[in-house]
């Protein structure tokens, strides 16, 4: 019998992961002992560089922090000194900022569903394997991918840490015949993101249901981006300078990133928990899309986070096809900036989930103390749960092999960002 | 051939900028200058899995300049053929799609022009620092008398 072995699985380099992180398992007895997402990818110490630069530095700084969703970081950085300074920078601020951030959930999610995750769902080692008999597929990805880019470049200038993002709004206004060509090819693409959704919930999906919290922001009438409180499916309702209040960060020895929990357990963000969260803040055509799968949402199915994905794509394109139709020039893109000292909040729906920012200036905008939590150190304690719910249910008499593809599987459906690892920690952590 | 693209793959931090101030260095020598207008056009590449493939999917033909660290002595230039990139396909990130993933995605996708050609610099370090060292930047000559031949092979009837 198989029940009574004692097995050891050692991934130490996970694959198709952004960022360096392993994973441990011990087995005995039929039983996990225990189970470590290690995340041993160097502190990168964000935190502590912010510390002493003026305010105007930060956006270009934190958008360093990740090749692929800087502008999270920018725009939670932006809303929290704009919070401080006392700056309403008005309502083409506002819509150009949810354009640059739906061409940011357009490439990142694009580049997850085709790159990462689709070679899981349908057993191939890689994209470049898949692609051979899924060319159609992956290629409308990368297409639908560089819509997305091409829009963080129209804000931006660049799609890789942009550069346009100002405290107040941008250093420039896009042209409008720039903006008319890149409608254009919104609006043609916008039966194949249709069709992307069709196909990502037509995808195999094993695993079930698991019990968790979904933790996301709401806005009032909007699919939530930039503004909203924070909520959770069960009854979490606060604002943004609430969140220390109630969730708590934690060091665990095995891993450089934070842990996170909510009432002392752990919860998802991410696009599964936010369409959980605000299905009803869809558009008709949206929803009409996701209707005629067999997905429904709210789904504690984590293997349906790939169609929350697509559905998100789906939405950006639209949302910023609404917003680019009415584009007209400001006078001026961005509202004057005085500084002075405070404490600010900002807290954004990044591709992965809900990034909360801390700042705190003086008189002059120096920053004084900063604290970011990205999301991938909200999930870790959530993937780990996952880890150990679908391994015993996979069953942990299964050959090693197919323990550690499960396992690499399961964390990698959480599109984890362990680049994104922005904590300073003490040096004298113990590591195991 | 209608459209020929010289892409620089590089970054902000030391001699991985070999590739960019090779495409500055291609600009300011006129040497795009002897071809019919618009037949020859450049671009800078920072991120090959956000940007490479698409700049490549709407060519004819391709030159890639990209830094390479294979042993040999700083500064020597490699005319390498794409098919002989090697890749690990598990390591595939949409963070660093390297420039040997893109090719290999792109010609499964069949996105690819007809003629791709890498040309690679050998350097010393990736880390950030001040810029690119003198010895590396030294291959540049070398690398524009290369890629002339190569612009007069694949457009034969130049202005």
């Amino acid at each position: 019998m198989t029940e009574n072995r004692e097995v050891s699985i050692r991934v130490p380099v996970l694959a198709r992961v952004e960022g360096e992180g392993a994973l441990e398992i011990d087995i005995k007895d039929g039983r996990i002992t225990d189970l470590k997402l290690r995340i041993y990818e160097p502190p990168r110490f964000f935190e502590k560089f912010l510390e002493g630069r003026a305010y105007h530095e930060v956006p270009d700084m934190v958008a360093r922090i990740c090749g692929i969703c800087p502008v999270a970081y920018q725009m939670s950085a932006v809303h929290a000194l704009e919070g401080i300074f006392g700056i309403d920078p008005g309502p083409w601020v506002r819509a150009m900022r949810r354009v640059m951030y739906c061409g940011e959930w357009i490439e990142s999610h694009c580049l997850h569903i085709h790159l990462l995750a689709a070679p899981d769902f349908l057993g191939y080692g890689s994209v470049i394997e898949m692609a051979r008999d899924y060319p159609v597929e992956v290629r409308r990805g990368l297409a639908l991918q560089a819509i997305g880019n091409d829009l963080i470049r129209l804000l931006g200038a660049r799609s890789v840490h942009p550069v346009g993002v100002r405290v107040g709004g941008f250093h420039r206004a896009p042209l409008p015949e720039q903006v008319a060509a890149l409608r254009e090819r919104i609006r043609a693409a916008l039966p194949e993101a249709s069709n992307l959704v069709l196909w990502t919930a037509g995808l195999p999906a094993s695993g079930g249901e698991q019990q968790f919290a979904c933790v996301a922001m709401r806005h009032e009438s909007e699919y939530p981006m930039n503004e909203g409180r924070i909520v959770s499916d069960q009854g979490l309702n606060i604002a943004a300078d609430e969140y220390d209040r109630v969730f708590v960060e934690r060091q665990v020895p095995h891993s450089t990133a934070l842990h996170s929990a909510l009432e002392g357990k752990p919860y998802l963000v991410g696009p599964l928990a936010r369409i959980n969260l605000n299905h009803d803040r869809l558009p008709s055509a949206v929803q009409d899309v996701l209707r005629a799968t067999s997905v429904r949402f709210p789904s504690h199915n984590l293997y349906h986070s790939i169609v929350a994905r697509a559905a998100e794509v789906f939405y950006a394109l639209r949302e910023a096809l609404r917003i680019l139709d009415a584009y007209v020039m400001p006078v001026q893109p961005f509202a004057k900036v005085a500084p002075r000292s405070g404490v600010g909040f900002g807290c954004t729906e990044a591709p992965r989930g809900m990034l909360w920012h801390r700042y705190e200036t003086d008189a002059d905008g120096t920053i004084k103390a900063s604290r970011i939590v990205p999301p991938t150190s909200q999930n870790q304690a959530r993937i780990e749960q996952d880890l150990r719910q679908s391994l015993e249910s996979y069953g942990l008499n299964r050959s090693d092999d197919e323990l550690r593809r499960l396992g690499e599987r399961v964390i990698r459906n959480y599109d984890p960002c362990i680049s994104c690892s922005t904590h300073f920690l003490n040096l004298n952590v113990c590591r195991t | 051939m209608s459209d020929v693209r010289i892409i620089g793959i590089g970054s902000p931090f030391g001699d991985d900028r070999i590739g960019w101030d090779a495409v500055d260095a291609i600009e300011k020598s006129g040497l795009l200058a002897r071809f019919p207008p618009g037949r020859v056009s450049t671009f800078r590449c920072s991120q090959p899995a956000a940007g490479l493939l698409p700049l490549l999917a709407e060519a004819d033909a391709a030159i890639l300049i990209d830094a390479i660290r294979s042993g040999a002595s700083i500064g020597t230039v490699r005319k390498i053929d794409a098919g002989d990139l090697r890749f690990d396909p598990g390591k595939i990130s949409s963070h660093g799609l390297s420039v040997a993933e893109s090719l290999a995605l792109g010609r499964e996708l069949g996105l690819l022009p007809e003629t791709v050609t890498v040309y690679g610099i050998e350097i010393q370090r990736d880390e950030a620092s001040a810029g690119v060292q003198a010895k590396v930047h030294a291959a540049i000559p070398a690398l524009l008398r290369a890629i002339a031949i190569e612009l007069q092979t694949m457009i034969r009837k130049p202005a």
